[in-house]
């Protein structure tokens, strides 16, 4: 689905809005998003761009997290979220905030799987021994199962390199 | 490492979490507050006493805010609690902006420490809490500011030969540099009383506990070297007058009989930075950070126990300087 704006990107955030009573949905890309059409930099009302951009009347229905009902407009006032789920109901909305504010939008780290980063850190910086080729096998696949959120197969894959990591160790000693 | 002593006052690290399915704070009912603090409180075990803020004076409130075991955010709540270690290292607040904040503070530089105590009791609470979480945000928090690692490690530094120099500027910007801020003694907007500063990581999502560690950890030995060198160059270039400012300061702390908070930080900065040349001694940096913190305004309208005006809550401070300073000698 092309971008209704610019019609040149693929369009990856949603918003219904009514024009003349009926309900319409718009599409747009990240980059015309970004210009300040939606979310929190946008420049003008989100009634008064449709409204240009259609040349009629227009009304937006408001985003809003359908766990706890809180809505894009009280966001902006308080900064604070309603509840855990609004990151997954708003996330379209939330996710340049979260790039704007730590430059980034993927967590690393600890994580209730436990904590993998340090596990593909250390292969990471390893020299290309037969061993540390399997290791290093396994660390792609480690982060392969994280960004599948197959946190089992993980902890599996983690698992393995320890062992192969103490293997070493006892040879080196 | 006693060397950076003389400028590493406190390491602290804090981890915001929340617990899944229960709303956020301003969604919160009371009956969800008690279960967070009830919860919590059972599944971190023995040794650690609960508070309950309603129950205690608003002075009481206010010490715990001097003594940096709670923020100022906690009083605003209308569930906050607040669970503290015997050895007041550890605190847990309770409904705060997140329903639960807990961290570590331990005195000079001690990053691997307090992580490695944070990390266990962080396990501790989540082996009996399911927490929020996010595969692609991590741990999620009211703020979309925390989320990630919901981790921020601070250290607390006392740097008066660079503010001295008109350095601060450079050195928060360079900081910056590195997503690291710099605040005062008590935070955000605070002022840099008694030449005191807090370090402290801002990005928390996309970057790792360790690295955010690393990095604050390099930063804040780097600063307290370059923080050593300076005094002791700006000491060998201006000899006379750095003995006689620091030696006035010294005349003043230990004959006031009257002193507001703001001189007696500046004066004990000047104490401190004394010690840290070599020209005073018999007293602990850990002693005068005690000071610093026993002669804020709540502690002594506590000491006072009662309704005082703010001559007397100087006289009580002049008095309690005199006190903890007798003990200091010229080197
Ligand atoms: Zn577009
Ligand atoms: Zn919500």
């Amino acid at each position: 689905m092309k971008c209704d704006i610019c019609k040149k990107n693929d369009a990856t955030i949603h918003q219904t809005i009514i024009v003349n009573g009926n309900k319409e949905e718009m599409h747009f890309c990240e980059e015309c998003a970004q210009k300040g059409v939606v979310g929190f930099n946008k420049a003008f009302s989100m009634e008064d761009f449709f409204g240009a951009f259609l040349g009629k009347e227009v009304k937006t229905i408001e985003p809003t997290c359908k766990s706890c009902g809180m809505t894009i407009e009280q966001l902006k006032k308080t900064g604070r979220l309603g509840c855990e789920d609004c990151y997954n109901e708003l996330r379209q909305y939330i996710l340049p905030v979260i790039q704007n504010v730590h430059g980034r939008t993927t967590h690393v780290g600890k994580t209730p799987y436990g904590d993998f980063s340090e596990t593909i850190e250390a292969f990471d910086k390893k020299g290309p021994t037969e061993v540390m080729d399997e290791a290093k096998t396994l660390s792609v696949e480690l982060k392969q199962a994280i960004e599948k959120e197959d946190y089992e197969s993980a902890a599996i894959i983690r698992d393995r390199i320890k062992v192969i990591k103490e293997l070493e160790q006892a040879k080196g000693e | 490492m006693e060397n950076n002593r003389s400028v590493v006052v406190s390491t602290r690290i804090r981890l915001a979490r929340n617990v899944s399915t229960v709303p956020f704070l301003q969604n919160m009912d009371e009956k969800a507050a008690r279960d967070v603090i009830d919860n919590v409180y059972d599944a971190i075990g023995k040794g650690y006493e609960l508070i309950e803020l309603k129950n205690i004076s608003a002075v009481d409130k206010q010490i715990l805010v001097e003594q940096h075991l709670i923020s100022p955010d906690l009083l605003k709540s209308k569930w906050g609690a607040l669970i503290l270690n015997k050895e007041r290292t550890i605190s847990i607040m309770l409904n705060e902006e997140d329903h639960i904040r807990m961290q570590c503070i331990l005195p000079g530089l001690a990053f691997s420490e307090a992580y490695a105590k944070i990390d266990e009791l962080d396990k501790k609470i989540e082996s009996m809490l399911k927490y929020a979480y996010d595969s692609q945000f991590g741990y999620l928090t009211a703020c979309p500011t925390n989320v990630g690692t919901g981790m921020r490690a601070s250290v607390m530094m006392h740097l008066p030969a660079l503010t001295m120099q008109g350095r601060m500027t450079d050195v928060i910007r360079a900081l910056s540099k590195f997503g690291l801020t710099v605040r005062g003694l008590y935070g955000e907007g605070s002022e840099a009383l008694g030449n005191m500063y807090q370090l402290s990581n801002q990005v928390t999502l996309g970057v790792s506990e360790k690295e955010i560690i690393n990095t604050i950890d390099n930063s804040a030995l780097h600063l307290a070297n370059m923080e050593a060198d300076t005094a002791k160059a700006i000491y060998a270039k201006n000899k006379i007058e750095t003995e006689d400012r620091l030696y006035r300061s010294y005349g003043i702390f230990k004959n006031a009989h009257k002193l507001d908070s703001k001189e007696m930080m500046s004066l004990l900065s000047d104490i401190w930075l004394a010690v840290s040349l070599g020209l005073l001694s018999g007293i602990t940096y850990d002693e005068l950070y005690e000071l610093m913190i026993k002669a804020q305004p709540a502690a002594i309208l506590k000491k006072a126990g009662g309704e005082i005006n703010i001559l007397e809550r100087d006289y009580i401070r002049a008095k309690m300087v005199r006190e903890a300073t007798k003990d200091i000698t010229y080197s």
